[in-house]
């Protein structure tokens, strides 16, 4: 059980120093604080309310860390719902990148992975991968 | 001939009583995974073993004593129409609560079949419910039930017939103690005296209520030779505290059949309590609920985007067939530069308008849109409102018309009053064309955020316009909030689908007549007196926009801009219709085009048109159902002045602040 709580506390770091920095880097770029080509103009682009969606989730990671930090199980129920955010926001970034896909073909416009790979639905794909690796261990 | 079968479907709200009524009779009837969504009985039939079922869905009551609109409607079934059979849906889950409707029912006399919804929950958590030992104590039939997956329905249906070939039952007594039992017998006597009321209601049943004061069962004496002497009884002491005690000797009788009908195997906290600890969290609560309206919006826009372009695709072609092989030059406008083009502008958002409904339907069948009204209590007590009038509320998404009806579920009538006021501020469906028109068209990639933006706008005016109504005009303070949050559930997808195309088909219908008819009136005024340009200012409708221009020509809108708004509201969505109508643009995306081409429109007009249109006056139909549920006309034309006042104002705003950043 502790160990299963270290795992998850040092996750939900990981997991919100992520989503936060992409989120905040989104919203520099939204605002005009950083510049577009900043990191990555693609992978990274300016977004102000989906970088500020980002900053959401991984706040409720920090969340679920302090708690973890107060060894209560509380955290839990945070790191999980911090997932499930996850997966909702890359799943909805997946439709989202083949609508795109969609308008290009039928407008017969040029169509680039990159640009409609955001970092919510990369991160989602992360989150969903260590999930499924973690559920995993747990269960053998 | 078959014999037929009067049946009541009754029972606090949220336990699964549409869903079983759906099941039932096999209607389509919308379901929610909150309280309040059926307001108004509804009624459906079923033909099962040679028996005609005549099957009554009511809304959800906690009691027989009825506070709130919908409340009564479901008592006064009961007690008037006396049913045949009353199958009570219960949660399985939550037994204790949901048994005081089962005791006051029992005293009734009702024929009881009870249906222990969601009992495989119940199982799961480790719950045993001995249904022949509930049987026996109650004297009713029990059923476990899990309607969602038509667990049970078979056996419901055999249960309800069979209920009624056997003999009626008596009516089931509690003990109330020495000192009420004394105060009940008395009134009995005096009730026998009637003995054309005591045949219509048991003499103890009425006794009971008189005893706790119900004005309803009161009013049933006023034609009675007995009322003075009820009257002059009751007279004679304080029944409040009667009242209380009768409250808990019920609870009594429950807290003493539970431990012989249910071992319970409670869990510490179960996953439906983890996830209410983050979503409903005092610092995250709000913007995670911000965070997926946004998601919605934005989803709503992009995944709609393409279908979009085939049907403008479709209706461009359209219109260009029309236009080659139409020789008569009014006809062929007609059908491309009036049907085609203003139906068309409307039908481009059908895609959009489902993805928007199927996205809600989730969120309301997980159980999440009962979260989003109690973390929102706070912040609505602070504004004058109770956090039960955000179901409303949130319901005013899809339409205000049920929106407004729903808010018969606020026992105050301040509280109700105020929520019928603003719920129409809320951004019902019907105004989503004219989002993503415009915000697609002057907003590019940013048009969701945009459309967010309006959708929080409108939110924002409701709460705000609340305290002022709550301040100026009706005074006092909000009621209490106690709500309970129903367990998380996995959205049923063939339910999402038929909420979906519920709403969507509405839209559709809509389209079909309500705007049809206006964008032919609008053509017929664009194209008339024969000989002017099509829909210049020449023309009858180019007369009437510049009629009324002067009055929204301080927020940059031009004559037919004017017009669209004008006719918006017989149906919002014909503000689109009526644009691609003048503009004649025979229909696809090519009011896109003709809109940017147009030095009229700039991206802070587009903004300050949307907003306005977001929150002028509402459409007949909304205007008409305040009328109805409020029965004045004074509140009909305050709203409609108000919020056209509001939306006036804030249109400006709009657009002086969008000329300076945008």
């Amino acid at each position: 059980m502790e160990r299963n709580y270290s795992d998850l506390k040092f996750f939900s770091l990981l997991w919100g120093i992520l989503y936060v920095a992409a989120g905040l880097i989104q919203v520099g770029k939204g605002v005009g604080l950083l510049s577009a080509s900043f990191l990555s103009s693609s992978l990274l682009p300016a977004e102000l309310a989906g970088g500020l969606v980002l900053v959401v989730i991984g706040a409720v990671f920090f969340i679920a860390t302090f708690e973890f930090s107060k060894d209560s199980f509380e955290g839990s129920a945070y790191t999980y719902v911090g997932i499930l955010l996850c997966l909702v926001f890359g799943t909805l970034y997946f439709l989202c990148m083949v609508a795109d896909l969609m308008n290009a073909i039928l407008a017969m416009e040029k169509w680039t992975f990159v640009d409609s790979f955001k970092p919510a639905l990369y991160l989602g794909i992360l989150s969903a991968v260590v999930y499924a690796v973690g559920k995993t261990g747990s269960d053998r | 001939m078959a014999e037929k079968i009067k049946v009541a479907v009754a029972g606090n709200p949220n336990v699964g009583k549409t869903t079983i009524f759906n099941a039932l009779t096999g209607a389509r009837q919308k379901i929610g995974n909150w309280p309040g969504v059926t307001v108004e009985k509804k009624e459906g039939t079923k033909k099962h073993k040679g028996h005609v079922l005549e099957i009554v869905d009511l809304p959800g009551t906690y009691s027989l004593s009825a506070y709130s609109a919908d409340e009564v409607v479901a008592r006064d079934y009961i007690i008037d129409e006396k049913p045949d059979v009353v199958v009570q849906v219960l949660d399985s889950t939550n037994l204790e609560r949901n048994l005081y409707l089962t005791s006051q029912l029992l005293e009734m006399g009702t024929n009881l079949v009870l249906a222990l919804n969601m009992s495989d929950r119940a199982e799961m958590r480790g719950d045993d419910i001995d249904i022949p030992r509930l049987e026996s104590l109650l004297g009713v039939s029990a059923i476990k039930t899990v309607a969602n997956e038509g667990g049970g329905i078979e056996a419901l249906l055999d249960s309800i017939v069979s209920k009624t070939e056997s003999n009626p039952p008596k009516p089931h007594e509690i003990g109330y103690g020495k000192t009420v039992e004394e105060k009940i017998c008395a009134l009995e006597d005096i009730l026998g005296n009637d003995t054309e009321l005591t045949k219509h209601y048991p003499a103890r049943w009425m006794a009971v209520k008189l005893l706790e004061g119900d004005e309803n069962v009161l009013s049933k004496l006023s034609s009675s030779n007995i009322e003075g002497k009820v009257q002059n009884y009751l007279s004679g002491f304080d029944n409040e505290e009667y009242e209380v005690e009768m409250a808990d000797k019920r609870y009594e009788f429950i807290g003493a059949l539970l431990p012989q009908v249910c071992t319970t195997c409670a869990e510490d906290v179960s996953p439906s309590d983890m996830v209410d600890k983050v979503v409903t969290n005092k610092y995250l609560g709000i913007p995670i609920f911000l965070s997926l309206m946004w998601g919605m919006f934005e989803l709503t826009f992009a995944l709609g985007t393409p279908f979009m372009g085939l049907i403008g695709k479709f209706f461009g072609w359209l219109g260009g067939a029309v236009a080659a092989n139409i020789e008569s030059a009014w006809l062929a406008s007609l059908l491309g530069d009036g049907i085609i083009a203003g139906v068309c502008s409307v039908l481009l958002f059908v895609p959009n308008i489902f993805i928007l409904f199927f996205a809600i339907a989730l969120l309301e069948n997980s159980g999440y849109m009962a979260r989003a009204a109690f973390i929102m209590d706070k912040l609505m007590y602070k504004m004058g409102l109770q956090g039960k009038s955000f179901i409303p509320m949130l319901m005013g998404f899809g339409c205000s018309v049920p929106a407004i009806m729903a808010t018969r579920t606020l026992e105050d009538e301040k509280d109700r009053l105020i929520t019928m006021l603003v719920t129409p501020f809320m951004s019902c469906g019907a105004r989503l064309p004219v989002y993503i028109l415009l915000a697609g068209t002057f907003f590019g990639r940013e048009a969701g955020s945009v459309i967010f933006g309006l959708y929080v706008l409108g939110i924002l005016v409701a709460i705000l316009s609340a305290k002022l109504f709550r301040t100026f005009i009706a005074k006092g303070q909000p009621s209490p909030f106690i709500m309970e949050l129903p367990p998380y559930t996995r959205p049923s997808l063939v339910n999402s689908l038929l909420y979906m195309w519920n709403q969507g088909y509405l839209y559709l219908k809509k389209v079909g007549t309500v705007i049809i008819g206006g964008v032919m009136l609008v053509w017929v005024l664009a194209y008339f007196p024969q000989g002017v340009e099509y829909g210049s200012a020449e023309s009858l409708i180019g007369s009437l926009g510049q009629l009324i221009e002067p009055l929204v020509a301080p927020l940059g809108f031009d004559w037919k801009i004017a017009v669209a708004l004008i006719f918006g509201v017989v149906a919002k969505e014909i503000v689109v219709g009526s644009l691609g109508t003048l503009y004649g643009t025979g229909g696809g995306e090519s009011l896109s085009p003709a809109l940017l081409a147009d030095p009229s429109f700039s991206p802070a007009i587009a903004l300050g048109l949307m907003v306005f249109t977001l929150l002028y006056v509402p459409c007949f139909g909304a205007v008409a159902v305040i009328k109805k549920e409020t029965g004045s006309w004074k509140w009909m034309f305050f709203q409609a002045a108000y919020s056209t006042a509001v939306a006036w104002v804030l249109a400006l705003v709009t657009v002086l602040v969008a000329n300076l950043v945008l």
